[in-house]
């Protein structure tokens, strides 16, 4: 199943933004800490709706996923959390 | 110096926390006058009961609640709280809370005169997780938070406001809002050692609260700290961000209390409080070495009284539950949360095998030793189909309780992460209680759905499978649907629950459970379903 099929409640929102950000975050230290510390500056250039990027700037609100780790972690959850359908509305 | 500790939490949420009596020992050792403001009590405040709803769902056996009854409170807790205040006129208001408490904080806050107000701090898992979030949404009633363990650092606060020593910005874990706007965090300060933190003092609680209901009947319990910390990485759990912040120090967060601390705290409590049984406090009692668990068993054979604790299912020995069985061991909270094994490992970060959590838990029904099961739906992108695993699993369990809270996205955990980037919570959003209905926002399963199905899930448990097509009706949440789930609820509650209990002294809780409907095969059912859809169209029409 692809990110695309299953996008989030938030119409304003796009998963494969997001989790393409956080997979860049996970695996650059130094995009990592800048987003941590300044993150209007990291998103800075991305094409972002404003639900995005608070969702975005949020992650430095957790300890879990200030750490390249826990970001990873977390973008495997949401990516294995794909296989399990949920992508039809409720009636 | 005046501190008022301040408990806003939910009425029948009876277990003591251990955490105020530790706070109120360390206040009072440093030779503050406090007193507490305990929420608890009120019945009527937000008319939420936890532990009444439990048993109207059939999560818990029925109990006499005439002690608790008792002792409530039906007075306006705002209007009692804003007494209190004027009367011990506290130098500081010291808040514990979760962050389902947190509005309850914010509540009493708003009855006082911003004038009259003294300093407001708040401590405990919901600021930990996020301070400056439980700052900016007090919009002002809060002045301060003190993340992580408080028991140096509520201390050092008091002397710093007092005038004693140290200043507010030297204080471990302490965040407050700068005149210029900025938010100003420490570090957390640095984990205590169970063993040598002082032993809680609860004599400013009212007598009530140290009763709480489990198996039916009244028990005045108290709790014992055994394990700080859990070793296992739940995603639902803060304990993996509890982990992390302390990894990064490369310092364990999980702690363990000796032998000869829990027996001092047993000593103690007995003496200063008479219980009839314990609450082992530990995420999971039985993660110890087999050296430290029979030294706890050595050690409570003095004792012998009544106790609870809660472990994971990978945990259990039979050797370990017959020792402790002999010790007086009365129940047991295992968390199953979710039945598909897949969905369990890779969005809840939990590896067990369903086969595994079967075997073992059903090892305690030979053994004689009463055990309750939590589970937990509407995570996020779970559908109806997955949680159906759930109850299936549960159908294969031989427990005599069985919860299904609703998924709650705390801060801190990382589902709550990944609930934010699925946009089925707003970042900032306030989580609520496990017994309310879930907050997320879920396209492919309603808020409602989910509800209907949680109030069903005892009776998916234990009915037959040919019945489910009326347990289906009494899902509706209307009065129809109502009417049948109270048929359906007594008619478990007669016929399919047995309780695990303690009647004799020589039998600490066999469960009987009889036989099961389990055996029927495919097409036998499909006959029954179909005599049942018969039945309901004949009914309907």
């Amino acid at each position: 199943m692809s990110v695309c099929a299953a996008p989030p409640a938030d119409p304003t929102m796009s998963l494969e933004t997001i989790l393409r950000i956080v997979d860049r975050a996970s695996r650059d230290d130094e995009f990592l800490d800048l987003l941590l510390t300044d993150p209007t500056k990291a998103l800075k250039g991305e094409d972002l709706t404003s639900a995005e990027r608070t969702t975005l700037k949020g992650l430095r609100d957790s300890p879990y996923t200030s750490s390249p780790r826990g970001l990873a972690d977390v973008r495997k959850m949401v990516l294995a959390s794909l296989a399990y359908g949920g992508d039809e509305p409720a009636a | 110096m005046n501190v008022l500790l301040v408990y806003p939490n939910l009425y029948g949420m009876n277990m003591l926390p251990p955490a105020i009596g530790i706070l109120n020992s360390c206040l009072r050792a440093a030779g503050y006058r406090t007193d507490i403001f305990d929420t608890t009590v009120y019945e009527r405040w937000h008319h939420l009961d936890s532990d009444k709803l439990k048993e109207e769902r059939l999560n818990a056996r029925p109990y006499d609640d005439s002690i608790l009854r008792e002792h409530a409170v039906y007075t306006s807790p705002t209007e009692d709280f804003r007494r209190k205040v004027a009367e011990f006129s506290p130098d500081l208001l010291a808040f514990s809370v979760t962050e389902d408490m947190y509005p309850n904080a914010l509540e009493l806050l708003r009855t006082l005169d911003p004038r009259d107000r003294p300093p407001v701090v708040l401590g405990g898992v919901f600021p930990t997780f996020a301070p400056e979030l439980a700052v900016r949404k007090s919009h002002g009633l809060v002045d301060y938070v003190l993340t992580g363990e408080g028991e140096q650092t509520l201390t050092a606060l008091c002397d710093a406001l007092d005038g004693k020593h140290g200043d507010l910005e030297a204080i471990p874990g302490i965040g407050y809002v700068r005149p210029d706007g900025s938010f100003y965090k420490n570090p957390l300060p640095p984990l205590n050692d169970p063993n040598f933190i002082p032993l809680p003092d609860y004599s400013f609680f009212e007598e009530s609260r140290f009763y709480r209901p489990m198996q039916g009947q009244m028990w005045r319990m108290f709790p014992v700290e055994t394990i700080r910390g859990c070793p296992y990485t739940c995603a639902y759990c803060n304990s993996p961000s509890q982990n992390a912040i302390y990894a990064a120090g490369k310092v364990r967060y999980i702690r363990k209390t000796n032998v000869e601390k829990i027996k001092e705290q047993l000593d103690y409590l007995i003496r200063e409080y008479q219980p009839d049984s314990f609450y082992f406090w530990a995420d999971t009692f039985l993660a110890v070495s087999d050296k430290e668990f029979e030294e706890f068993c050595d050690m409570y054979s003095d004792y012998k009284l009544p106790f609870w604790i809660q472990t994971r299912p990978e945990t259990v020995t039979r050797r370990k539950f017959e020792r402790l069985k002999e010790v007086g061991i009365l129940r047991v909270a295992f968390g199953v949360e979710h039945g598909n094994p897949g969905f369990r490992e890779k969005v809840l970060m939990r590896k067990v095998e369903n086969d595994l959590i079967v075997n073992n838990l059903n090892l305690l029904r030979e053994i004689g030793v009463p055990f309750s099961v939590n589970n937990i739906m509407g995570f996020p992108r779970e559908t109806r189909e997955l949680a159906f695993d759930t109850i299936e699993l549960n159908r294969r369990i031989k427990s005599d309780g069985m919860n299904a809270y609703s998924f709650t996205p705390f801060h801190g955990t990382p589902l709550r992460t990944m609930a934010e980037m699925l946009g089925y919570v707003r970042h900032g959003e306030i989580a609520r209680s496990i017994m309310k209905p879930t907050m997320l926002r879920m396209p492919q399963w309603s808020k409602q759905e989910i509800e209907a199905l949680r109030r069903c899930f005892v009776l998916y448990v234990k009915l037959p499978k040919s019945r489910w097509p009326e347990v289906k009706q009494a899902e509706q949440l209307t009065p129809e649907g109502d009417r049948i789930w109270e048929q359906l609820r007594e008619e478990t509650l007669e016929h399919h629950m047995q309780w695990g209990d303690r009647a004799h002294e020589d039998d600490a809780g066999r469960i009987d459970l009889g036989e099961d409907d389990y055996g029927i095969d495919d097409a036998t059912e499909k006959t029954i379903l179909g005599t049942v859809d018969e039945r309901l169209r004949g009914s309907a029409g």
